[in-house]
């Protein structure tokens, strides 16, 4: 399975994170486009967790919406991980693309959906991303949105699991990972989704915090400040305040102003303070909002967005 | 020949004493009050009021309607004038302006579109009307009875205008003028509510008065105590018939216009939609091969688990974390786990490995 | 990307129904780790050769240097105490299979020494025999690679264990033996190290029993659910004593290993519910399995299509307990005993180190008057 490094020709520097180096790279034989993620080895613990769980995950979730992870290559002091290319993320799309970041709506509608299709086949599969977040949303020339970055992510279990309080990047963490919950579910995902939707229509982020308080004052200043009796169980938490300035929930609409009504009650559904009335992706995909797109008719065979399962169907077929 | 007096239309008479026609020359542009010239001072812009439809200059209206409303200045006019009325002049020709606004202000209260009436007839007499208004009003035929018309309109229909304009906001999705619209309807009601107020106090004094009058007059051949009596049925006639009243306005209105309603009703549209669509067209096969027992899932019921599940799922160790707040707080529900606990008890079991692994080869 | 172009091309699809099966069927559990019986001895059997041929070359090398040095000692005894032939030590594929499996429990042993979560305790099994289908002992001794498919599952699984901490409380290991073997495992696994468990069906299990055998009302006058409780404690303890350390894993799925571990465990109350979950249609229509075999003149289609389905029914049942048993009795087949295990690691040791079993032979052979 693993190549050698030759067999890739490195190309420009697409971006940098905290633990690996991404490139625009070409397979010399092929000629295709891939990108490669350099990660580091840290020789005292070895192949970092994160990248052990980056690429067992990416093994199992094959989907249209997911960025593939062709191969995996070896050298003495980095793992280079070899993934399809993808032209732009999603946050520089919207600097290319967008009306000062914002962008049409029917373009919102597309990316929402196909970023609903991937989170739902991930929790389908037991997956959890937790950094859900512009630059992780991956697009290529043919409008096709796909989910990348799983080096957070985390197969979840049952009853539950206890995870760590420092996932997903701040400007889209849940309240209730923002109070210390550490038995999270899915719903973290879809909240940060609903951020996402709302940046996609203005062009600016959502709550936009710099730290932990400051992110969740960011947020009650537009949901409204919660207490026990809108969500029982909220004192329990570690970073319950109960001198918090209260504040009304506000009008999305304001936010928003040009998204429709149809729109607006999706986003609502996935912004919800409480995490068990958030709507799952599964639900969110059915929502009317999303009709044009679902409801069978001629319009589908424009659209790029052909039906996963059934292609792979397919693809099994004739293997 | 004749002296002309002042009121003569020479350029020069004109200039001394202050009269201007109604078509004031606008290429002299020059403010007829003040005198400034768009040569001098070409920043200078004027500004017209639909009242009269007079030019003044945007320095002149500031000084003569800041501190309230005033006549005109022109001479002949003197028509009240309000600083917040004026506005730019948008069209050349003032008929045209004066026009326009005539046809703003009559459709905002004749404020129906095609899709409110039955047949293309209906609708076309509709705008008939509208017309006739409008010729009446720009030329000055029967003007005060067409205006009185109109005003009484107007009152009769208010509730049905407000509902137009809201609707038609939503189908702009201008969320601006919808919350103005909403506002004004929460100021109709309580300006509905008010009225009905004073109706009411008035209505309450002129019992009392009834009352003393009774009493003081001696001939009258009814007691006190059945004139109070049957005072007082009216008057709880009366305010049940009010309140009745107000509930209905209240709830026509709130069933229209209220927000929530309209969330219930599309959460009811939702609902209905969710079985059996799938986002890849139906091929999911969500058919589930076990049927879930019902779980409790409101907190209270939780707090108290153990009477609550003689017809659910029984696990001791779940369910003391069912009662944790922590959790409960996170969203954590029993529902998820028996599910999916359930759901990965059938992923696979048909897989008879043994036959579908046959053809392929090993690792 | 180039199927889709070709979608577009060709007439709207038909539409394929895609079942809870099908979603098991697209994890890499089961495209690359599940086998017929055939196949997977064949697998073994493939790394075994790999392994023998590495450990031929290893001893000719280490037995032509000995050889070279003591020339005189080789002619001497070169048919019988130095002849290669006997001198070689090689493992065949049952003995390393045997092997594998008793080295199984020591990794039951570390996991629970670090109070591990079963989670990490399965993965790391997993690991460790699917290592092993791809490579031979002759070639890696278990013993490094076992911590280090302990190590490797503790990052996958979440349970983040540091390598200081571990080496610290092992016998005999440095940072660098699990570090080293690290990358190579990955290598042989492909990196697929998400491994589904017989645990989590075999709760589902637990709860839909409770749900067809006491809902409405009890079926069995004996069933209730602290039976059920206890059915499923039992299974669990059967899960960890049998299947966890055979080759069931490869052979079935999990939901069918859970099950085996019901039926083992109490086989009325398991076929019960087997009965009443499969066979409901034939529960509606009993009178209709009568009349259903010998069928002359069927009254009306609706007969056909209901014993149709009564007798696709009876099929996927009988196939289900088919299988069911067959995994009982592979989860039960004999384990290696110590003593055979002991056996089978010097030999293991030997053939990985031909040089010093060539030197063992050679001093003995000088001393010795």
């Amino acid at each position: 399975m693993t190549g050698s490094s030759s067999q890739f020709q490195q190309l420009e520097k697409l971006g940098e994170g905290t633990y690996a180096t991404v490139y625009k790279g070409r397979n010399r034989t092929t000629g295709t486009l891939v990108a490669l993620k350099e990660i580091n080895l840290d020789s005292e613990e070895g192949t970092p967790s994160t990248a052990i769980r980056e690429i067992s995950l990416m093994k199992e979730l094959d989907h249209e919406n997911i960025v593939s992870l062709y191969d995996v290559i070896h050298t003495e002091n980095k793992l280079t991980l070899v993934f399809e290319f993808m032209d732009k993320d999603l946050k520089r799309y919207m600097e290319v693309y967008g009306n000062q970041g914002a962008l049409d709506l029917k373009l919102v509608k597309s990316f929402m959906f196909q970023l609903l299709k991937g989170i739902m086949f991930c929790h389908d599969n037991r997956v959890l991303h937790r950094d859900l977040k512009p630059q992780n949303l991956l697009i290529n020339n043919k409008g096709e949105l796909k989910l990348g970055d799983f080096g957070l992510a985390r197969a979840f279990g049952i009853p539950f699991n206890t995870f760590s309080n420092e996932v997903v990047t701040l400007w889209y963490r849940a309240p209730d990972v923002l109070l210390g919950s550490r038995a999270y579910t899915t719903s973290i995902d879809i909240w940060s989704a609903g951020c996402i939707f709302a940046e996609m229509c203005t062009g600016k982020p959502l709550f936009p915090g710099t730290a932990n308080d400051d992110q969740l004052i960011k947020i009650f200043r537009l949901m409204g400040t919660p207490n026990e009796r809108t969500w029982p169980g909220i004192s329990q938490y570690a970073n319950y305040k109960s001198n918090w300035q209260i504040f009304v929930p506000q009008d999305l609409r304001l936010i928003v102003p040009n998204l429709d009504l149809m729109g607006l009650n999706l986003l609502q559904s996935l912004l919800q303070m409480r995490p068990e009335a958030r709507i799952t992706a599964r639900q969110a995909l059915q929502h009317p909002w999303f009709h044009e797109i679902t409801q069978p008719n001629s319009m589908i065979q424009q659209h790029h967005l052909a039906d996963p399962y059934q292609q792979q169907v397919q693809q099994t077929a004739d293997y | 020949m004749v002296v002309q007096d002042n009121k003569s239309n020479s350029y020069a008479s004109r200039r001394q004493s202050n009269i201007v026609d109604d078509f004031d020359d606008r290429s002299s542009d020059m403010c007829p009050i003040c005198k400034t010239d768009k040569y001098l001072s070409p920043n200078m812009n004027f500004l017209i009021n639909p009242e009269c439809y007079h030019r003044i200059c945007e320095s002149c209206v500031d000084r003569i309607f800041s501190l309230g409303p005033a006549p005109c200045p022109y001479a002949n006019c003197g028509k009240i004038l309000r600083k917040n009325k004026f506005k730019q002049q948008i069209f050349d020709n003032l008929s045209i302006e004066r026009e326009i606004d005539i046809r703003k202000k009559v459709g905002a209260i004749y404020n129906k579109t095609e899709e409110d009436f039955s047949d293309l007839k209906e609708y076309n007499k509709y705008l008939e009307i509208i017309e006739d208004i409008i010729f009446k009003l720009n030329n000055g035929i029967d003007r005060d009875q067409t205006e009185m018309e109109l005003y009484t309109y107007e009152q009769e229909h208010k509730l049905e205008i407000l509902e137009k304009n809201i609707t038609e906001s939503q189908k702009n999705a201008d969320a601006q003028k919808y919350k103005e619209a909403m506002e004004r309807l929460r100021q109709e009601k309580l300006r509905f509510e008010r009225e009905h107020e004073i109706e009411d106090l008035e209505y309450q004094q002129k019992q009392q008065q009834e009352l003393l009058d009774t009493l003081t007059n001696s001939n009258s051949t009814i007691s006190a105590e059945e004139i109070i009596k049957q005072q007082q049925s009216n008057a709880l006639k009366r305010a049940s018939l009010r309140k009745k009243q107000l509930q209905q306005v209240n709830t026509q209105l709130e069933q229209k216009f209220n927000p929530v309603y309209q969330q219930k009703l599309l959460e009811q549209q939702l609902a209905i939609s969710r079985m059996p669509f799938t986002p890849f067209q139906g091929d999911r096969d969500l058919n589930k091969l076990y049927k879930l027992l019902p779980i409790p899932n409101e907190i209270d019921k939780l707090m108290d688990i153990e009477n609550h599940i003689s017809d659910s799922y029984n696990d001791p160790y779940l369910n003391k974390l069912a009662k944790n707040k922590e959790y409960l707080g996170a969203g954590w529900r029993l529902t998820t786990v028996y599910e999916r606990a359930l759901d990965e008890a059938f992923i696979g079991l048909g897989c008879i490995i043994e036959q579908e692994k046959r053809q392929t080869t090993a690792v | 990307m180039t199927e889709q172009e070709k979608e577009v091309e060709e007439p709207v699809p038909k539409r394929v129904t895609i079942s809870n099966d099908d979603l098991y069927r697209r994890s890499t559990q089961f495209e690359l780790w599940s086998f017929t019986q055939e196949s997977l001895d064949k697998a073994k059997q493939k790394a075994n050769k790999t392994g023998q041929l590495l450990a031929q070359e290893r001893f000719n090398q280490a037995f032509n240097k000995s050889k070279s040095e003591n020339p005189e000692l080789f002619e001497r005894y070169k048919d019988d105490e130095l002849n290669p032939q006997t001198l070689i030590t090689l493992l065949t594929y049952e003995e390393e299979s045997k092997f594998i499996q008793f080295y199984c429990q020591n990794i039951v042993q570390t996991t629970d020494y670090f109070r591990m979560p079963t989670q990490v305790k399965l993965t790391a099994i997993s690991l460790f025999k699917k290592f092993y289908l791809i490579n031979s002992m002759m070639e890696y001794h278990p013993k490094n690679i076992m911590y280090t498919s302990v190590f490797l599952a503790a990052k996958s699984e979440n349970y983040f264990i540091s390598i200081e901490s571990f080496v610290q409380r092992l016998k005999d290991v440095k940072p660098s033996d699990i570090l080293d073997l690290e990358f190579k495992i990955l290598q042989s696994l492909k990196f697929t190290l998400l491994v589904h468990h017989a645990f989590r069906p075999l709760y589902g299990f637990f709860l839909d029993f409770q749900a067809v055998l006491l809902h409405p009302s009890p079926l069995m006058y004996d069933v209730s659910v602290d039976t059920l409780g206890a059915l499923y404690d039992k299974a669990k303890i059967w899960l960890n004593e049998n299947a966890i350390l055979s080759d069931v894993a490869f052979l079935f799925t999990p939901p069918q290993i859970a099950l085996a571990a019901m039926y083992d465990v109490n086989r009325r109350v398991t076929d019960r519910y087997l009965k009443k979950k499969f066979l409901t249609t034939s529960a509606v229509h009993n009178d209709h399995e009568e009349i259903g075999d010998e069928n002359e003149e069927p009254t009306n289609d609706d007969n056909n299509e209901i014993d149709d389905q009564i007798k696709s029914e009876r099929n996927q049942y009988e196939i289900l307990v088919r299988t069911i048993r067959k995994c009982i009795r592979i989860s039960k087949q004999e384990k290696p005993t110590s003593e055979e295990s002991k056996e089978i690691d010097k030999r293991c040791k030997s053939a990985l180190s031909p040089d010093k079993v060539i030197e063992r032979k050679i001093k003995k052979l000088t001393t010795s008057p």
